[in-house]
């Protein structure tokens, strides 16, 4: 169990993902690929290694993703267009600065087909709803300067629709309050600059709450802790700029002390220190999720990461896109 | 997994792994190859199908097969197929996705196609003149609800579990009525009260039963307040039972209710003096008082809550921060208790100051909101520090000191009331 | 030649304590022989039928006096499993680990108490034994219900050198739990009698606190009930088990047969029953409490080293019990059952429909709970239906027992008549009978039995050997250069012992009689050696290599 970060354990970790072809599970994970790699790209940036995967490489997957039919991105070469893919493959364009390679028009199109007549949005094109997928095609129209092109209202509606009692939101009309679907939330409304639609004193006291005695945060009342739940309520606060309402340093060491190290597998996050990690979060999100939790609790060394877009910091910036989120203060490396 | 514990293996075994591993890519790999391809070449057979079933059964994640299979039925089975034929493949499917559920209870993409099946089941077995149009759904969505039971059964808090159960009472073409859904909810609450789940549902029960006059509003409301605090009495730790006494008590405009639950966290304060939630809920409520019943108020309410900050600032340091804020926003100088108001108007505002403590509170007509940002007061500047909409923070800089300044619009009257305290 | 009557170790009696023994001796490689005088298996332990229960009361049994009962007949006499030692089983602890680590739980059906109550002025509670019941329960009061959790939050956590026991520890318990945890009476009758089982109010709150804490936490591992009962009249049915499993082992069992006597010539004893033509030998021989084999000196005690939290810390208690058996026709009203009917049939739920009537419960009577009944002692009534399989439908077994502390002492107390002492327990206890419109009125057991079980006088071949007899027993070498053949024998369990208390107490016996046996046996055995006994029970074959790795 180590107190500190192995960077360079993280960096050759990621590298090496694309490469472990002899691993059952890298195949049953193909439908998380497209995903995988931005998380993975996203991690090197806030590690300050962006050229640790080759550009080239990386944009010509995201090409061979595209679904002609849908006009929207699959996780995996002939794998079905999903709204979540293609905000995946978006991010890592916009990362590379690559959007001249996008056909603009079709996937705003395709993204725009998903709103549903409440104002949420779809998966694909049977017909999932989720308030995820409604913060995706905010993230994604925003990212293509293409926002303009959304019913804000119908929107923010439903997302109104789905805050409870205690401040948070739920994946739908009447579902229970998730710091996940929090976060979607929270952040979606930021782009559309509607926190205003956010009781934040309600929704940072049930915040803080789920931080547990160990230093991690839980997801729902009376639930374990769990790093990806810390990062989605770790960034919400962040957006409401209340991230001292929790022990930031006890929630430093919880992420610190989920990094394992072990076997062929180093480098690789568990949910919960002790427990195996796994592909399917080590592959998505687990990974990122430590590092842009440390990130926004100004670890040494990192590069700010922007908690609304869940992108690096200074690419959202540059496009001028920019909300006013706060992380703490970054500390210098002793 | 989530929750799976570590354990070490030896090299022999690892290597044994590996090579089994091998094998199973490879036969992995070619059955992918042949759906995807399948599907790219338009082939909606039953040979199709039955290999998405292979497929699905190995990886049930796999939401593009899903996809596939959906259209297989739609496109090349459902067209030949009586609605006999096709109830009886839809019986199948729900089934498969039942055993699928069992051992993958969190895959979204299972849950979704049991929706999509419930959704496409075919009139029938007779037909509307018959009166059992619906006969087929109808033994479809009971069962369904019964699959959720069980799926609750094996995991309360299932994630996908209680939304998709709101789906399915909402679906049923015989509606279950709300009262026999607030009895599961009891139900499942009598066997684990840390199941928010279910208190949640319970909100959503009971503003449905209040609202269309199914329940009495007040008897029932009492019933709740006694189930809830025995539960608060059982475990005063249990953060699910405070959420829900915090619905509960919802705006805090009845006062008689509001001095009555004080006083009964307070008896639980004294018989349990380290309890957390006790003291967190009693500066809410008090607050709640301070806030909505100004006129009334015994002069100090304020200081509790300031006593009781200070007690959760030391047994609670993780949430220090909030203590303080909370604290400094509103209750340092406590104001809301003062009496002795001075008015003096300012800038065609109406601002009443306290003689005794440094408070101000200040109504802001509805024509100079507008002009807030800008606003000027004696020699100090008005800094928003917030975003625009019904609430705010203002700072104000100046005179060597910083003072907070909380806006909020009075629906009522269309003002602003600012809350200022120094700090 | 294979000497067929050549054993590594012989056995004597096939109670509890002696049939897991020879299970896990049998399973550990050792070449056993189980000998019962009786034609049943179980000893003081044992399941009868009807018929074999009116035999076993009408011969001379050593521990056991003053017989009453209504009458010899019952219908259907042969579908009863009646236990001898009524007990429960904790869903953790030393028994229930032995019966699933030698795999003999699999020969046996359990069943989980469905409730446990508590007699209170005339009526009776369900007593709260967990965070749901003191959630649910609607006559405590709010202050009441947050001190009887904190007390029980403290009762199943690590209570050691905490606060609010330092300086307690000996302090009777019932009066702990007032002064400390301001209990009322009620509570405390609850807690100390129907969740710890004390006997007596007299006994100290350290010992009670444990054996509080292992039910505590054996609650929800087979449902909410921390406690299980066997089918066919449990503890005979278990040791019946764990025999089978010695005979799968290579066991070899001989019922029926007395010994005759035996001759220790070094290094081996020789062993001859009644009826049986070869004489047996083996190296170590191990005899229960009730055997004392002609021809051989007394045997050494073997006694499970003391722990604060073993299951019987009042072992050393010689309380004679008074017991009582009934056989009734009406089910008891102490509220509905527990077991959850589906609420609609489904391919997936069972088919076969469960009894309606509560078909296992406890019913605790405090000290001084009922008018006529002991004011120093807890009676405890255990009810058994068709679920148990130990009697036909429509008919319950009620197993009464009530220790008698005033009378602390070994051999049966003459002047007491065991009848008169249960009957009020009986009585109240029948009148809560569910009111049937055809029989009204109170209700008559179909049978009913009552008995002292006492510890054996010292003229008893069982009588626990006294302090100087201990150290003379191992020396008694006729022959100084060839010491005798080794003869342990577990020390006797006391006549009663909390409830859920008998069979973990003999798991524990058996486990120290073991590894005697073992250390005599194989005493250059090396614990780290290729196939050396590690534990009371080898590993179950493993399951092959999970699939979904």
């Amino acid at each position: 169990m180590s107190s500190e970060l192995l960077t360079s354990l993280h960096v050759s970790y990621i590298q090496n993902l694309g490469k472990s072809t002899d691993d059952l599970a890298y195949h049953l994970t193909a439908h998380l690929r497209l995903n995988a790699i931005y998380w993975g790209l996203t991690a090197l940036c806030i590690m300050g290694h962006p050229e640790a995967l080759d550009r080239e490489d990386v944009i010509r997957f995201v090409e061979s993703c595209w679904d002609e039919k849908a006009g929207g991105f699959g996780a995996h070469p002939a794998h079905d267009a999903h709204i979540s893919t293609t905000l995946s493959a978006i991010q890592i364009l916009v990362t590379y600065n690559a959007l001249e390679r996008l056909d603009i028009p079709r996937v705003v199109k395709f993204i725009l087909s998903l709103q549903q007549p409440s104002g949420v949005f779809a998966g694909d094109s049977f017909g999932e709803i989720d308030t995820r997928f409604t913060y995706i095609a905010i993230n994604a129209l925003s990212l293509l300067g293409c926002l303009d092109q959304l019913d804000k209202e119908r929107t923010v509606d439903y997302i109104k629709q789905c805050r409870n009692f205690d401040g948070g939101f739920g994946n739908c009309i009447g579902a229970e309050s998730h710091s996940g679907q929090v976060f979607v939330c929270v952040a979606a409304l930021a782009i559309l600059d509607r926190l205003d639609e956010v009781d934040s004193d309600t929704l940072g006291w049930w915040l803080a709450e789920r931080q547990l005695p160990n230093g991690g945060l839980n997801g729902r009342p009376e639930k374990l802790e769990d790093v990806c739940y810390s990062f989605w309520v770790l960034s919400a606060l962040s957006i409401l700029d209340k991230v001292s309402w929790i022990d930031t340093e006890k929630l430093t060491s919880f992420i610190l002390s989920a990094q394992v190290c072990f076997g062929s597998r180093e480098g690789w996050i568990a949910d919960r220190p002790g427990d195996m990690p796994d592909v399917f979060h080590t592959f998505s999100v687990l990974q990122v999720a430590k590092l842009n939790c440390l990130s926004i609790l100004g670890y040494p060394g990192l590069v700010d990461l922007d908690p609304v877009y869940c992108m690096p910091a200074k690419i959202i910036e540059e496009k001028g896109l920019k909300q006013g989120w706060k992380a703490l203060q970054r500390r210098q490396l002793k | 997994m989530h929750g799976v514990k570590r354990v070490r293996q030896t090299p022999e075994a690892t290597a044994a792994a590996k090579l089994r591993e091998q094998s199973k890519i490879e036969e992995y790999l070619a059955l992918t190859a042949d759906v995807l391809s399948k599907k790219a070449s338009g082939d909606w057979s039953r040979d199709a199908f039955n290999l998405t079933t292979r497929m699905l059964q190995i990886n049930p994640e796999f939401y593009t097969v899903w996809n596939y299979r959906r259209n297989i039925l739609l496109r090349g089975i459902f067209p030949g197929s009586s609605s006999t034929e096709i109830n009886d493949l839809l019986t199948e499917e729900l089934s498969m996705t039942t055993v699928a559920l069992k051992m993958h209870p969190k895959v979204y993409w299972i849950w979704n196609h049991r929706r999509w099946c419930l959704e496409n089941v075919p009139d029938g077995p007779g037909t509307d003149a018959e009166g059992d149009l619906n006969g087929w759904r109808k033994s479809y969505w009971d069962r369904e609800l019964y699959v959720v039971d069980k799926m609750l059964d094996a995991d309360a808090r299932n994630f996908h579990a209680w939304p998709y159960r709101r789906y399915v009472l909402a679906s049923m073409p015989v509606a279950r009525s709300e009262t026999a859904e607030l009895a599961y909810t009891t139900r499942k609450i009598e066997s684990n009260f840390s199941n928010f789940s279910a208190w949640h549902q319970r909100t959503k029960l009971l503003s449905s039963l209040w609202g269309n006059g199914k329940l009495d509003y007040s008897k029932s409301k009492e019933e709740e307040f006694e189930l809830v605090g025995n539960a608060m009495y059982t475990d005063p730790n249990d953060q699910s039972v405070w959420i829900y006494h915090r619905w509960l008590m919802g705006a805090g405009d009845d006062k008689e209710v509001l001095d009555r639950e004080i006083a009964v966290i307070q008896e639980l304060l004294d018989e349990q003096s380290d309890s957390k939630w006790c003291m967190e809920s009693l500066v809410y409520y008090k607050r709640l008082l301070l806030k909505k019943h100004p006129s009334s108020l015994d002069g100090d309410l304020a200081n509790e809550c300031r006593r009781l900050l200070n007690q959760l600032q030391v047994l609670d340091p993780a949430r220090r921060r909030r203590y303080q804020e909370i604290e400094g926003v509103n209750l340092v100088q406590g104001f809301s208790t003062c009496t002795r108001w001075a008015y003096k108007r300012s800038w065609g505002a109406e601002v009443r100051q306290c003689r005794c403590c440094w408070a101000t509170r200040t109504y802001l007509a509805p024509q100079l909101q507008p002009l807030l940002p800008q606003l000027a007061w004696e020699t100090g500047v008005w800094v928003v520090c917030g975003r625009g909409g019904q609430r705010g923070r203002w700072m104000r800089e100046g005179r060597g000191r910083t003072v907070n300044i909380v806006g909020e619009l009075d629906a009522r009257s269309g003002s602003w009331l600012m809350w200022v305290a120094g700090v | 030649m294979v000497d067929e009557g050549a054993f590594d170790i012989i056995i004597l009696g096939t109670g509890l304590t002696e049939s897991i023994a020879a299970a896990a001796l049998s399973k550990a490689g050792f070449k056993v022989a189980h000998i019962d005088r009786n034609p049943y298996y179980g000893a003081k332990e044992a399941s009868l039928s009807f018929d074999e229960l009116i035999q076993w009361q009408d011969t001379p049994q050593p521990g056991f006096s003053a017989f009453s009962r209504s009458s010899d007949t019952v219908a259907q006499p042969r579908t009863y499993a009646l236990s001898l030692a009524p007990s429960l089983i904790p869903s953790t602890g030393p028994l229930i680990e032995a019966l699933v680590a030698s795999g003999v739980a699999k020969y046996g059906g359990f069943r989980l108490i469905e409730r446990v109550c508590v007699y209170v002025s005339g009526a009776v509670k369900p007593v709260p034994g967990s965070k749901e019941d003191v959630f649910k329960n609607k006559e405590i009061s709010l202050v009441d219900k947050r001190r009887l959790m904190r007390f029980l939050m403290f009762a199943a956590g690590e209570f050691e050198g905490k606060m609010e026991l330092t300086g307690h520890e000996e302090a009777p318990f019932p009066q702990y739990l007032k002064s400390v945890f301001s209990l009322n009476d009620e509570m405390v009758n609850a807690i100390a009698y129907a969740l710890a089982y004390c006997l007596s109010p007299s006994e100290p709150a350290l010992p009670a606190l444990h054996r509080l804490r292992r039910y505590l936490l054996s609650a929800g591992r087979y449902g909410a009930n921390p406690f299980l009962v066997g089918h066919y009249g449990s503890a005979g049915e278990i040791a019946q088990g764990f025999c089978r499993t010695a005979a799968v082992g290579g066991a070899v069992y001989i019922l029926g047969r007395d010994v005759e006597s035996v001759s220790a010539s070094a290094p081996r004893h020789t062993v001859r029953l009644t009826d049986f033509p070869d004489p047996l030998s083996c190296a170590l021989l191990i005899s229960s409490p009730a055997y004392a084999p002609p021809g051989v000196p007394r045997p050494t005690p073997v006694l499970p080293p003391p722990s604060a939290s073993a299951p019987f810390s009042a072992a050393s208690l010689t309380y004679p019990v008074a017991r009582g058996i009934a056989i009734i026709d009406r089910a008891l009203a102490l509220g509905p059952s527990a077991v959850q009917v589906p609420a609609e049939p489904s391919e997936d739920a069972p088919t076969a429909s469960l009894p309606p009537a509560l078909d296992t419960a406890v019913l605790v009577f405090p000290p001084s709970s009922l008018p006529g009944g002991s004011a120093t002692a807890a009676a405890t009534v255990l009810l058994t239906g068709e679920g148990t399989m130990s009697c036909p439908h429509g008919k319950w077994i009620l197993y009464l027992a009530l220790p008698l502390p005033d009378s602390d002492s070994t051999g049966a107390p003459a002047d007491l008549n065991p009848e008169t002492l249960l009957k009020p327990y009986l009585d109240a206890t029948l009148a809560l009978a569910t009111p049937d419109g055809e029989a009204p009125g109170p209700l008559t057991p179909l049978f009913s039995t009552f008995y002292l079980q006492h510890a054996p006088t010292h003229s008893d071949p069982e009588s626990t050997p006294s302090q100087d007899e201990r150290e003379s027993a191992p020396s008694p070498a006729q022959d100084a250069s060839a010491p005798p053949p080794a003869h342990l024998a577990p020390a006797p369990l006391p006549p009663v012992l909390a409830l859920p208390d008998a069979g973990d107490a003999a798991a524990l016996h058996a486990e120290a009689v073991f590894w005697a046996a073992v250390k005599l046996l194989r005493p250059d055995s090396d614990q780290d050696a290729e196939g050396a006994i590690t534990g009371l029970w080898p590993p179950m074959e493993e399951r092959g290599e999970d699939e979904d790795d």
